[in-house]
């Protein structure tokens, strides 16, 4: 009996002990001193989503804010995978934080309407300048047109890009081959297609086209050369308005010429459910013979992909040849990237006025060619030393000698645990001198009218004009991607003026024309 | 028992065996294309080539998978949630389940009405998330052991496998002397290890493949358990090189390789975190199925 009650009481008194223990106040409560000079600490805390991440804290880096800005950042990360329903709970039980680092703009725009985030626009002059300066008078109207909420307000502060580290996609050929079938390297989207099929007849029967992504990547660069997008855009040839590109005549021309690749067995019959092995499988199979990816791609990539298969690497590109053109007339557009991400910083209205003037300033300072330096390179003489071409390079353990493609491995860790993933303002000067084949290629490309790409288009909808438009997307898409899919495969023929009447009718009666109102007006109602 | 050699018992033995085996196979294969995946060449995974059976064995992902810290320490946490909260939860559920067998408790009917009502409803996520962040659970282990310690459905079944013991045994045990807790301890606990057995491992399965709890109370990588991370693997796997070292990103052929990489990595994750139920289902599933069939057929 006794033994029992012995147990008995042990038992619980574990119980009792482990909920006391799991139940201690944890560590990170402790005041942190506030260091010789006798200024306190602010301490801030950042959320950040995050993907997996090395074992490896940079204290670096914080404690050099720590000594500077007498500024305590202290990091939340949550998953990447889950960040969105952790955000939307912290939220809802008030436990968010003070600062969210590299935040979809669209989701702080969502929470600001709820009051959760400082708005930020009229203050940007006199307490970001830096951050300001940045952008030249277009780019920033641009801004704050496509970041802006409803009511003008800006709450969130997008990443800004260097020029030089952006650019258009362009087109790799294997042109000894194109030579040795007796064509020409093509210029045109008709001379790829000759070439392909000269390829085809005497070189290797197995010439495929693959796709990877689904139907919306099967087009890509031909986008380029038909002067078109599959997606609601601002089209040059419109006169610069908002036009839904797969019911235009340039996008017919672009199917039937899909129609054609298909049709002569030159794109891959899996085309628009191919998966990344299928899509790669090609590639070091030796059965591709152009590719459109970013400047630099065919040494990344594609030659070493036939080097490991044992063919010999003859991937390469020509400045005078980047793009193809459908209409020489009119010549192909380059694709634009927005000059910022965006990936947005914000403040919540968790954080007082002093610790916001102090998040402020250290954000401006950032901005800084010095700020740039510290975020992009960390501590002069510690992890970066600058050399005599005035471009700083890591130097010891934050070096990578073994990769001349990367910046080294602090680079990698400055995106994991860096304040804005290594910066807000990326310097100018690195970007050229780190992306060599941007440089390259936007000096080849600069006479050419751009296509903008992955920028959002502005609008501001009513409540009841976002539900409609959510709406009528969801019929629109769907009928567009059916007729796109029936066309390329020829089960309609795009040149058939009954069938792309048939398809051009089904769209109106799905309320294109209703959509497109819905987007204008939102659109012409943003800030000019 | 009589075996039944009819023509219409063979046919539907042939249809059953038949629907047996093609469950059986579906469910193998995918398995060992992962397999195979896992310790196949990345010439071999990036065209294709990998089925059923490997091609240019290398064991190379198994090494990175293992001597990241990433999987090997969620690894750990899993077993230490898994095992924590299990015993908790089946001390618990045993000091609830035996007031609720007794019938001359008098409180045994509102409480176990009570109890029964969580089954429908619960509390809600947000009340709940903020009770644990009231208690200071938020970002500990404790999040993982405390909330949530009882299933009503385990519950449920300790108290019919308490019910089975005959009311003798106790009175004898009784009329000896012996006190309630006495009774518990010396009489009722030997008679259900089938039952405790039973629960043990539905907790253990419930807490190991947890994946929701953990995602909402945790915010420390370090701390999250192999679910969270498993999750974040196969779903963000365009990011996997962030599971890989300074040195091997920067050797020459991981660019040229990445999506190899990335499915070979993904696939040696999910096998090396089978193993541990792969290894102790086979040892616990009779007492699932004793615990099952004392349960339904006594109860």
């Amino acid at each position: 009996m006794r033994r029992t009650l012995r147990t008995a009481s042990a038992l619980a008194f574990l119980v009792l002990a482990l909920l006391a223990s799991a139940c201690a106040p944890s560590a990170t409560a402790t005041p942190t001193p506030a260091g010789p000079t006798d200024v306190p600490l602010t301490s801030v805390e950042v959320i950040r989503s995050t993907n997996m991440s090395q074992s490896y804290s940079d204290t670096l880096f914080t404690d050099f804010v720590k000594e500077k800005f007498k500024l305590d950042l202290r990091y939340t990360y949550y998953p990447s995978s889950t960040f969105q329903e952790k955000l939307s709970l912290s939220f809802s039980t008030n436990s968010y934080g003070d600062v969210l680092e590299l935040v979809d703009s669209a989701i702080i725009n969502r929470y600001s309407k709820d009051g959760f985030f400082q708005p930020l626009e009229g203050i940007i002059d006199s307490k970001l300048p830096n951050y300001r300066k940045a952008y030249s008078d277009e780019d920033w109207a641009f801004l704050l047109s496509s970041m802006s909420d409803a009511e003008g307000r800006l709450y969130a502060l997008p990443v800004r890009m260097a020029t030089g580290s952006t650019g258009s996609n362009i087109f790799f050929y294997r042109s000894a081959q194109f030579e040795k079938a007796g064509a020409k390297v093509p210029t045109t989207v008709e001379e790829l297609y000759d070439g392909l099929m000269a390829i085809k007849t005497k070189i290797n029967p197995n010439v495929t086209i693959p796709n990877q992504w689904g139907l919306a990547n099967v087009y890509s660069g031909f986008d380029c050369a038909f002067r078109t997008q599959n997606v609601v855009w601002k089209d040059p040839d419109a006169g610069g308005q908002l036009v839904y590109g797969p019911i235009t005549d340039k996008f017919r021309d672009l199917l039937i010429y899909m129609n054609k690749l298909y049709e002569s067995g030159l794109l891959a019959k899996e085309f628009s459910t191919m998966s990344d092995e299928q899509f790669w499988s090609e590639y070091s199979a030796g059965n591709t013979y152009f590719c459109w990816r970013y400047p630099g791609f065919h040494n990344k990539k594609l030659n070493g992909l036939l080097t490991a298969a044992k063919i010999e690497p003859d991937w390469e590109y020509d400045l005078d040849n980047l793009l193809l053109s459908a209409y020489p007339d009119k010549g192909p557009l380059q694709q634009r990237y927005g000059t910022f991400y965006t990936a947005t910083v914000a403040i919540t209205d968790k954080l007082e006025a002093d610790a916001t003037a102090l998040v402020l300033s250290y954000f401006d300072w950032s901005c800084t060619e010095e700020g740039q330096l510290f975020h992009e390179f960390g501590v002069e003489g510690e992890t970066y030393e600058v050399a005599g071409d005035g471009i700083p390079s890591f130097i010891g353990k934050y070096s990578d000698a073994t990769d001349t493609n990367k910046l080294g491995s602090y680079y990698g860790n400055l995106q994991d645990f860096g304040p804005f993933g290594y910066f807000l303002v990326e310097n100018e000067a690195h970007a050229n001198k780190f992306y060599p084949e941007y440089k390259e290629s936007n000096a080849a490309l600069k006479d050419f009218e751009y296509m903008d790409l992955f920028v959002p288009i502005p609008y501001r909808f009513s409540q009841a004009e976002e539900t409609r438009q959510a709406e009528l997307y969801v019929v629109v898409d769907s009928v567009s991607k059916e007729y796109q899919l029936s066309f390329i495969v020829g089960t309609k023929d795009p040149g058939s003026d009954a069938d792309w009447n048939e398809y051009i009718g089904k769209m109106e009666k799905a309320g294109i024309d209703e959509y497109m109102q819905l987007l204008r007006d939102a659109n012409a109602r943003t800030v000019k | 028992m009589i075996k039944d050699r009819s023509l219409s018992s063979l046919v539907i033995d042939i249809f059953v065996y038949g629907i047996a085996t093609s469950v059986f196979v579906v469910t193998l294969f995918p398995f060992l294309n992962l397999i195979s995946t896992s310790i196949s060449g990345n010439m071999a995974v990036l065209t294709g080539k990998v089925g059923f059976l490997p091609v240019d064995v290398t064991f190379e992902a198994y090494g990175r998978v293992l001597s990241n810290w990433l999987i090997p320490n969620a690894f750990f946490n899993s077993v230490f949630y898994t095992i924590t909260s299990s015993l908790y939860s089946v001390v618990i559920t045993l000091m609830m389940a035996y007031p609720m067998a007794k019938k001359d408790f008098i409180l045994r009917k509102p409480v176990w009405y009570m109890l029964v009502v969580t089954m429908y409803f619960s509390g809600g996520m947000i009340p709940t998330f903020l009770l644990v962040s009231e208690m200071g659970m938020i970002d500990s282990w404790a999040s993982q052991v405390f909330p949530l310690a009882i299933a009503v459905g385990n519950l449920i079944l300790m108290r019919i496998f308490i019910n089975n013991v005959p009311a003798e045994l106790e009175e004898s045990a009784k009329l000896d002397g012996a006190q309630e807790v006495s009774v518990f301890f010396r009489i009722i606990l030997p008679l259900i290890k089938p039952g405790i057995a039973t629960i043990t491992l539905y907790y253990a399965l419930w807490k190991w493949n947890d994946f929701f709890n953990p995602m909402i109370y945790f915010s420390t990588y370090q701390k999250f358990p192999l679910t969270v991370i498993l999750r974040e693997i196969v779903l963000q796997g365009s990011n996997v090189d962030k599971f890989m070292t300074a040195a091997q990103m920067a050797q020459k052929d991981t660019e040229v390789f990445m999506e190899a990489y990335v499915t070979r990595l993904k696939d040696t994750a999910l096998i090396v975190s089978m193993v541990p139920i792969l290894l102790v289902f086979p040892v616990l599933q009779r007492y699932f199925i004793k615990g099952l069939n004392e349960g339904a057929v006594k109860g």
